[in-house]
């Protein structure tokens, strides 16, 4: 059966992809863990496998080179999907991540190379810099955005006041799920229950179109692919 | 290290139709799956190193279990088909080349073939045929191989001059040498079937087990010295006033023991290939071993090639690996492809313990 696999940054947006699946891709179940990682996410259609593999962060994308390798022969197809992070910071924005992230791939000698050219997605929508936490803060359902919008700006505002840091983004939308799931959000496993709750997100709004479309464009070249 | 294997094919052995590394390095560790090839890929390039010792394809087969019989050979073949010829060529780091191929010429016979480098050496060596011939003589087996005859007395591997007019009983009386005499490469392997005690001996007479002691003291801080009574191997440990046979230590101690001696007993330059290191070790023991082992390798100059598909072991490896180069060392994770075809997908040490520490599957 053949593989598309997307290798991502950490356990979070493997659990992100996977909340997406279990919204938008109807033809996929999920099949557990796959064989090439502990942590990462199996699903599976009539026709392929999708397999969803955590790597570390871009700087250890050259150490998970093995990752892109059709081991079993049986016809693997593989995509990134990192985060753009900020303009400025070390190989951050979509310029110079993409630049850095093709320049890793070309380094690779594969002895079973996928059958695709390796293409990269990066958060939050291919176009913008930022991480997933900003794609998440983009698709808050509209009867929760008042969480974000007010109660957190203000909190913001407060600590600018006081001489506070800014909190990150990603602290940001870790209390954005505990402020609706409550505090057993942070139980063992919990900020992964906070993904996978449907209603924490809209995956019907139009900030997900990038994202889905990428992906559906993997599993096509796949699907027509010898 | 000055040289080592560093490129090696393999068609028509054992599970291997055609198969081709070239990532070896002076410490290679091979995992995979059951059925992979990890020894089988051990077996070969104890073949190719000891290719000039006419007692290899026969002990590949003993060392496997299987009693000698007439088709007992046929199982080095790929298919069990004894059809067609086994080829192995090897590529060192300073170039040189390894060569042998092997066909059985007819039911009981083999041919041997040897290629070496540079070329100029090979019309210098004549290729020589060993004919098999198998019979049983007081319940022991014994096999003639033209130039010299191999015996099976109990545990015991022997190879002797041949003598046509001499029976196998007789051979038994001649005080001939063991396999394991002079090879460029020793074979341990994971379930012990020969006796130990002769490298021990050899151990002693050599002087030898002064390189053995310090690394041996890795493992286990009580050991106090190492004595040989003849037979077993004897342990001061404690206050110094007692020795222990070996055999009632834990199974690291042992395996260490083991292990250490024939590293010390290895021709400099040369290989020792491990099958499954970790059995029988709890993994407390692996790493003081995988030390102990990786460092008298290095003073040796020899290269270590050891199988294992234990996680706490790949672990242990790559946290007391870490002081080596890049170069020096290779992961071979080797995977059974569609169509039988054997690959081994090579990770440096980085590649590794990243991906360990990531939860990807390696074995």
């Amino acid at each position: 059966m053949k593989t598309v696999r997307f290798l991502v940054e950490g356990k979070k947006d493997a659990c992100f992809i996977r909340a997406l699946f279990a919204a938008r891709f109807p033809g996929f179940t999920e099949f557990g863990v796959p064989e090439s990682s502990v942590d990462g996410v199996l699903l599976r259609s009539e026709v392929m496998s999708v397999e969803v593999i955590p790597v570390g962060g871009y700087t250890k994308l050259d150490r998970a080179k093995s990752s892109a390798e059709d081991k079993n022969g049986d016809g693997l197809y593989v995509a990134l999907i990192f985060d753009a992070d900020e303009t400025g910071v070390e190989k951050g924005g979509v310029a110079d991540r993409t630049k850095f992230l093709k320049e890793a791939i070309s380094t690779w000698r594969l002895l079973a190379p996928p059958k695709n050219a390796i293409d990269i997605f990066l958060f939050p929508d291919n176009n913008r810099d930022g991480e997933l936490e900003n794609l998440l803060e983009d698709i808050v359902p509209q009867k929760y955005v008042s969480l974000i919008a007010e109660c957190w700006r203000r909190y913001e505002a407060c600590l600018e006041i006081h001489g506070g840091q800014k909190p990150s983004q990603k602290s940001k939308m870790n209390d954005y799920e505990a402020a609706v799931l409550g505090p057993s959000v942070w139980d063992r496993g919990g900020i992964m229950k906070g993904l996978l709750d449907p209603n924490l997100w809209d995956w019907n709004s139009p900030k997900v179109a990038p994202l889905f479309d990428f992906i559906s464009r993997q599993l096509s070249v796949a699907e027509v692919g010898t | 290290m000055k040289r080592f294997l560093s490129s090696l094919n393999i068609v028509n052995f054992r599970g291997f139709k055609d198969f081709s590394c070239d990532s070896f390095r002076p410490i290679t560790i091979i995992g995979g799956k059951n059925n992979s090839g990890k020894s089988t890929l051990l077996e070969a390039i104890c073949f190719l190193s000891n290719r000039a010792n006419g007692a290899i394809p026969g002990k590949l087969v003993w060392n496997r279990g299987e009693r000698m019989k007439t088709r007992s050979l046929a199982t080095l073949f790929y298919g069990a088909g004894d059809e067609g010829e086994i080829t192995m060529h090897g590529i060192f780091s300073d170039k040189t080349t390894r060569g042998v191929s092997f066909e059985c010429t007819h039911r009981s016979a083999i041919e041997f073939k040897l290629e070496d480098s540079p070329k100029d050496n090979i019309n210098e060596r004549q290729p020589f045929t060993y004919v098999q011939q198998f019979y049983t003589n007081r319940g022991e087996n014994a096999v003639s191989c033209g130039a010299m005859m191999i015996a099976f007395i109990k545990d015991e591997y022997r190879c002797y001059p041949f003598d046509p007019q001499k029976t196998g009983s007789e051979y038994g009386k001649i005080d001939g040498r063991t396999t394991d005499d002079d090879w460029e490469c020793v074979f341990y392997q994971s379930q012990r079937r020969n006796n130990i005690s002769p490298v021990y001996s050899r151990l002693f007479k050599s002087g030898d087990e002064k390189k053995v002691l310090p690394y041996l003291q890795f493992v286990d801080s009580r050991i106090l010295d190492i004595a040989y009574d003849g037979d077993m191997l004897l342990v001061g440990v404690g206050d110094g006033k007692m020795r222990l046979p070996i055999n009632v230590m834990g199974d690291g101690v042992v395996k260490a023991a083991e292990i250490l001696s024939i590293l010390a007993l290895c021709p400099g330059g040369g290989i020792l290939c491990v099958d499954e290191i970790e059995n029988g070790l709890h993994y407390s023991a692996m790493k003081e071993l995988w030390k102990s082992i990786v460092c008298l390798a290095r003073d040796r100059n020899i290269q270590l090639i050891v199988t294992t598909h234990n996680i706490e072991m790949l672990k242990a490896i790559g946290e007391e690996t870490d002081c080596v180069d890049d170069g020096e060392f290779v992961y071979l994770n080797m995977v059974r492809r569609c169509g039988d075809k054997v690959v081994a997908f090579p990770y440096n040490h980085q590649e590794l313990t990243h991906s360990l520490s990531m939860n990807l599957e390696v074995r």
